[in-house]
C-alpha cells in the first residue's frame, strides 16, 4: 500500500514537472552601439550634350574626346568654342555628381588638378583654369545629388604636330561645406 | 518519524536532477501516519538564454547579469566598416550594418525547445533594428523558434541606418531584450 502511494506521489512530481517547464522563460539583454559618420561620394556621369564617358557612374571616369583639329570635323559631343590665331580649344561637357549621406553640409567645394603638368597644352574644367600645381576651384557651392555640368576645355597650340596624343588626368575632389 | 528521501528510481534520478539545480529540493514522505503522507516541493525548473559570439561574427562583451554588449564600430555610407566582421551594404537611401551572433538556450530538462523573441528597448524612428529579418519593436516579437537546448544557434543584427540620420544623431545605443519561451 505504502509503495503503491509512493510511486503516486512520484507520478504527481513528474507532472508537475513537465506543467512548470512549459512556463519557463529567461531573458538577456544585448546592448548595441555603432557611429554613424557622414560622408559624402562623387561620381561622373555621361552629359546629354557631351561625349559618353567610358566609366559613367562612377569616380573614375574617361573622357574620350577623339581626333581633334583646329577646323576639321569633331566627334559627336565635342565642340570647339574658340580659334585663336595659334590655338584651338576643344570642349565637352560631363557631369559630376555628389551625394551626402549623414551630413547636415549644406553644398561643397569642388576643386581639381590635373595628374600631371602640360607645359604644351591648357586645360580648363567649368572655365576654371586646371594646372598640376595646384587644386583649382571650380565650384564654391555645389549642390548635393544633382548633375552639375562642367566643360572640359583643351587648348591646343597649332604647332602640335599631328597624330600627337594628348592624355592627362584631372583629379576632382569635393569636400563638404 | 523518520523522513527518508524516495528511492523509486525513477523518480529519484529525476529528484536528484532537480535537486541539485535547483536548491535541495525534493521529495519528502513520512513514514509511520495511518495515511502516508507526502511532501512535494515542487521544483521550479528553469530555461535560460546565453549570447555567444561567433567567429563570423563581431565579438560580444560583457556578460555580467545576462547582459552583453555588442560594438558595430564606426561606419559610413562610403567607407567599409572598421570593426572585423561588421558587414555594410549600400541601399538608395538608407545603408544596413549587420553582424553575427550566436544564442545558447540551455535548461536542465531534456527535449525542451524554445522559443527566442526580441524587443528593442528603446523605440526609434530614426533608424530601425532587425533579428533575422524581423523588425524589432518595443514589444516581444518571436524572432526564432524551435530552438533545441544546447546548441548555440546562428542569427543576424541589423541596423538599417537611413542617410537623412544625421553625424549629430550619429551615435546609436540600443539594447535589445531576448527572451526564451520553452515550448
Amino acid at each position: 500500500m505504502i509503495k503503491n502511494r509512493l510511486y503516486l506521489a512520484g507520478f504527481v512530481l513528474v507532472i508537475s514537472t513537465a506543467s512548470s517547464l512549459a512556463a519557463q522563460t529567461s531573458t538577456g539583454t544585448l546592448t548595441v552601439t555603432a557611429t554613424v559618420t557622414s560622408s559624402i561620394n562623387l561620381i561622373f556621369n555621361s552629359d546629354a550634350s557631351g561625349v559618353a564617358l567610358t566609366g559613367s557612374g562612377s569616380n573614375a571616369a574617361t573622357l574620350a574626346l577623339g581626333n581633334i583639329s583646329a577646323f576639321g570635323t569633331l566627334a559627336t559631343g565635342v565642340t570647339r568654342p574658340t580659334v585663336t590665331a595659334t590655338t584651338f580649344t576643344v570642349s565637352s561637357a560631363m557631369d559630376v555628381n555628389v551625394t551626402k549621406a549623414n551630413s547636415t553640409s549644406a553644398n561643397y567645394t569642388l576643386k581639381a588638378q590635373l595628374g600631371s603638368a602640360d607645359a604644351t597644352n591648357s586645360w580648363t574644367v567649368g572655365g576654371v583654369a586646371v594646372t598640376s600645381t595646384s587644386a583649382a576651384t571650380v565650384s564654391a557651392t555645389g549642390s548635393y545629388a544633382t548633375n552639375n555640368n562642367y566643360a572640359v576645355g583643351l587648348t591646343v597650340p597649332f604647332a602640335t604636330a599631328t597624330a600627337t596624343v594628348i592624355s592627362n588626368t584631372v583629379n576632382f575632389t569635393a569636400t563638404a561645406n | 518519524m523518520d523522513s527518508v528521501w524516495l528511492g523509486i528510481l525513477t523518480v529519484t534520478a529525476a529528484c536528484a536532477a532537480l535537486s541539485a539545480a535547483y536548491g535541495g529540493q525534493g521529495v519528502v514522505v513520512k513514514r509511520g501516519a495511518k495515511a502516508l503522507s507526502t511532501t512535494i516541493s515542487t521544483p521550479v525548473n528553469s530555461i535560460s538564454v546565453q549570447l555567444v559570439s561567433l567567429a563570423e561574427g563581431a565579438a560580444l562583451t560583457g556578460a555580467a547579469g545576462g547582459s552583453w554588449d555588442l560594438d558595430l564600430g564606426d561606419f559610413s555610407f562610403t567607407a567599409a566598416p572598421r570593426k572585423p566582421n561588421v558587414a555594410t551594404r549600400r541601399l538608395a537611401s538608407s545603408l544596413l550594418v549587420s553582424s553575427e551572433f550566436g544564442v545558447l538556450v540551455s535548461s536542465s530538462a531534456t527535449g525542451v525547445t524554445a522559443t527566442l523573441l526580441a524587443l528593442l528597448q528603446s523605440q526609434q524612428a530614426k533608424y530601425s533594428v532587425r533579428i533575422d529579418g524581423i523588425l524589432l519593436e518595443s514589444t516581444p516579437v518571436p524572432v526564432a523558434s524551435h530552438l533545441r537546448t544546447g546548441v548555440v544557434t546562428r542569427h543576424r543584427i541589423e541596423l538599417e541606418l537611413p542617410v537623412t540620420l544625421t553625424e549629430k544623431e550619429g551615435r546609436l545605443s540600443n539594447a535589445i531584450q531576448f527572451s526564451v519561451v520553452s515550448e
